[in-house]
């Protein structure tokens, strides 16, 4: 569960806000899907409540936690995987598997339980020995991927997750995101992907300059939008038509 | 020629960041405080400098004694070439390869001379600097005690920055001849090994000059210092020519040895541009392609690494391990930190291995009454080197980009923080080993090599935790090359200057100690129990201020 209350970002001294009075709550169980344009403010409200970025008013609960009074406790529950994701570059990929489990204190039995699979399901067995400097983009994205699944968070928040990938692991992410929230825990992702909102999405949001326009599930959006549209209209003319500048 | 205009211009502003800062003061006026901040360091430095100065006056005086006031003009010129071409490797070989930024010049349609004389100069103007600061006063020491005329100070003024000039461009040869040769057989790993072995060579080589027969015989302490000189003076003109000419071109009449030693200067250095230019057209791009491969060995996972999955650790263990890993995994964090300090150990150590030097040695100890200076000169060059290699000082700005990582995991700021001080410390363990080693060499008997070791671990457990907190305030993650973000620091020039006062104040009331005469022991237990509380207090400080300044910082 993830609960936004009010978030604003400011960075530094620009003119305008980043995220702009955000409101939000994705349930337990649920795939979210967050959309906008480039700038609107997307990355910037992930890094909020994974506590990267300290938003400059608002609050944010991650599973009941409050990330900004507890957060030591809202991150033990928090799998991120970032945009561009860029792990240690000079760790090996297992090395840098190994340093996260060991941070998130993953029990012996379930990192051999675990990893063996998820390590072939990503077709990461051969290059998880070496430097991750050496990896290319959509591996450096697989082992962060391999990272966060290994200790099974119940919020799991991925930024813009398909960039990169090839088909096979883009169809096997959507795959494990389905099956991460069947099991009663949270998914939420940017995309710009919109068919793959469209379809694996239980809700999305799209935002706009840092404010929130449409909310709710694929239906609500269409009705949202009155009369002239039509239930054949695709998530893409909707959002072409929300986030249209006036 | 306008393409290298443009390339010059690129690499000053990039290399100095000068956009950035115009960008940043100029223009947007943020963080006004970082430039007050740097005349803050400014001021603190400036009592060294003064002490500097009134050093050379002093050498000065004593070798006008004996009328040799010239060898010290020439061992200036010495300094300057020995710094260049010392720390001036690691640097060139970081600038022009390591860094990787020449690689997004291979597509431009730019010529490799171009290329390569634009990152000279930066290279060039980068080493300049600290020789204006520390050598260049030296020169004006002289002129004003020697009441030297306007032709001296205009000599100075040009010669000045060329002095660092042939060192650099033996030292890029060299560099591009390494990369080359490792870059044929693709054996990048072998490569960093090849430049620390070339590295040490480089200084045995200007050690063994500073060995050899400098005592005749054990005569008088005065006569042998007379001696020294003496033979100090013929082995810098045999090894140094270069520092004759200088020296003549400065002092001598103008139309007589003057005249010389401008024609042969001049001409050497532009003799020596030429041919790197020349060999450079051809050697530099080759050795970048490919700058950034790894060996790949893509061996199956096997179940041997099952294993290894299965030993879960504490996440302490976990934070140590990744700050060594990724420290001595990143050749450019260590060939311009800890690097030159443990050759400038070992150099020192070799300064022992010959007889004649050995009779100093037993000169100082026969007039030695007791060791407690060793203990405490010792104790002071610890903090000294380990605030120099800046392991601490830039430990949470080595993490650049990746610092949103340690936002993100769920561990306690303060561990983190451990993690990076035990780090540290164990790199200021070895340098104080290896130093205990070198004193060993000397004589220095083994309790006061004990004791220097005690006090200096604590003293440099102190410095750690300075420079994890100096480097918490005011952290440099936007880095892009990872030698900025150990060299490029306010917090590492902060830390060297606040290691400065603090060395001074405890020096201070140690002489004052001496001075009432307490018992040496009695000395060296107070100040031990008192160091182990100032630790404890620093390192609940440093959490507090670090717990404090990681909810801001953002990478
Ligand atoms: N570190 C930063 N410093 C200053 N401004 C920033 C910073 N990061 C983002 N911004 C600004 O904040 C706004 C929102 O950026 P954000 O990265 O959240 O957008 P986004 O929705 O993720 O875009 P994209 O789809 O391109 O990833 C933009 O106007 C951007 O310029
Ligand atoms: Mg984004």
């Amino acid at each position: 569960m993830i609960r936004l209350q009010n978030i604003s970002k400011r960075y530094g001294n620009s003119p305008h806000k980043a995220v702009d009075q955000l409101n939000l709550e994705v349930a337990s169980g649920e795939i979210f899907g967050f959309l906008g344009p480039n700038g609107a403010g997307k990355t910037t409200t992930i890094k909020m409540i994974t506590g990267i970025v300290k938003p400059d008013e608002g609050e944010i609960e991650v599973d009941g936690v409050s990330v900004l009074k507890d957060p030591l406790e809202a991150k033990k529950r928090i799998g991120y995987v970032p945009d561009g994701a860029a792990p240690f570059e000079k760790l090996t990929g297992m090395e840098y598997i190994q340093f996260m489990a060991d941070i998130y204190q993953v029990p012996t039995e379930e990192r051999v339980d675990r990893l063996p699979k998820l390590l072939s399901q990503f077709k990461m067995e051969e290059a998880v020995g070496d430097l991750i400097q050496s990896y290319s983009r959509g591996m450096k994205q697989k082992i962060t991927l391999i990272a966060t699944l290994l200790y099974q968070p119940s919020v799991w928040i991925l930024d813009e997750p398909m960039v990169g990938l090839d088909p096979q692991s883009a169809h096997l992410l959507k795959e494990q995101m389905r099956e991460h929230s069947d099991a009663g825990n949270t998914v939420f992702f940017s995309t710009h992907v919109l068919e793959v909102a469209e379809r694996l999405c239980d809700r999305l949001a799209i935002i706009h300059k840092g404010r929130v326009i449409a909310y709710g599930t694929l239906e609500d959006l269409r009705k949202g939008k009155g009369d002239g549209v039509t239930d054949e209209e695709t998530l893409e003319k909707l959002f072409l038509e929300l986030t249209e500048e006036t | 020629m306008k393409s290298l205009w443009a390339m010059i211009r690129l690499t000053l502003l990039t290399q100095f960041h000068l956009s950035v800062y115009r960008h940043r003061y100029l223009v947007r006026k943020e963080k006004l405080w970082q430039p007050l901040l740097f005349f803050l360091i400014l001021l603190l430095l400036l009592p060294v400098l003064v002490m500097m100065i009134g050093g050379y006056g002093a050498l000065y005086y004593g070798l006008s004694h004996i009328n040799q006031e010239t060898l010290l003009l020439q061992f200036f010129v010495v300094a300057a070439q020995v710094t260049a071409l010392f720390f001036g490797f690691f640097f060139v070989i970081s600038n022009l390869y390591l860094s990787g930024e020449i690689e997004s010049l291979l597509p431009l349609p730019v010529t490799p001379r171009q290329v390569l004389i634009a990152r000279f100069i930066g290279i060039w103007i980068s080493e300049l600097l600290p020789l204006l600061v520390m050598i260049f006063p030296g020169f004006i020491v002289y002129g004003v005690l020697s009441s030297a005329g306007m032709t001296y100070y205009l000599g100075v003024i040009l010669l000045f920055p060329l002095l660092p000039l042939f060192p650099l461009v033996l030292v890029t040869i060299l560099s591009m001849l390494i990369m080359r040769i490792s870059n044929v057989k693709k054996h990048r790993d072998l490569l960093q090994a090849v430049g620390l072995i070339v590295g040490v060579a480089i200084f045995i080589v200007v050690q063994i000059f500073f060995r050899g027969d400098w005592v005749e015989e054990n005569s008088s302490a005065l006569e042998m210092i007379q001696e020294v000189l003496i033979s100090f003076q013929s082995k810098l003109t045999t090894w140094f020519p270069q520092s004759v000419w200088v020296v003549d071109a400065l002092t001598a009449p103008a139309f007589q040895e003057g005249l010389l030693g401008w024609g042969l200067f001049l001409g050497l250095n532009l003799l020596s541009l030429w041919l790197m230019i020349t060999v450079g057209k051809s050697l530099l791009y080759p050795g970048v392609v490919g700058g950034n491969e790894v060996s790949s060995r893509r061996r199956v996972w096997k179940s041997r690494r099952q294993v290894q999955i299965g030993s879960a650790r504490s996440p302490l263990s976990a934070l140590f391990k990744r700050e060594w890993k990724l420290y001595f995994r990143t050749p450019m964090f260590f060939l311009n930190g800890i690097a030159p300090i443990i050759m400038l150990i070992g150099a020192s150590g070799a300064f022992t291995f010959t007889d004649n030097d050995k009779e100093i040695v037993s000169f100082l100890t026969d007039t030695s009454v007791t060791w407690d200076p060793a203990v405490w000169i010792g104790a002071s060059m610890v903090i000294f080197l380990s605030s120099f290699t800046s392991v601490s000082s830039s430990s949470i700005s080595r993490e650049g980009k990746q610092f949103y990582i340690s936002k993100l995991i769920p561990v306690p700021v303060a561990l983190m923080i451990r993690a990076k001080w035990l780090f540290s410390l164990s790199i200021s363990i070895f340098l104080i080993v290896l130093l205990g080693i070198v004193f060993g060499f000397f004589g220095v008997p083994l309790s006061s090599i004990l004791w220097m070791v005690l006090i200096g671990v604590c003293l440099a457990s102190i410095c750690n935790l300075c420079g994890i907190m100096l480097d918490a305030l005011i952290p440099n993650l936007k880095w892009t090359n990872p030698q900025e973000a150990v060299n490029k620091s306010y917090a590492g020039l902060l830390l060297v200057g606040l290691v400065g006062i603090v060395a001074g104040i405890l020096a201070g009331m140690i002489a004052i100690a001496y001075y009432f005469g307490l018992p040496s022991l009695l000395i060296k237990l107070i100040t031990l129990l008192l160091l182990l509380g100032v630790n404890w207090g620093v390192l609940k400080g440093t959490e507090a201020v670090a717990r404090k300044r990681y909810e801001y910082i953002e990478a």
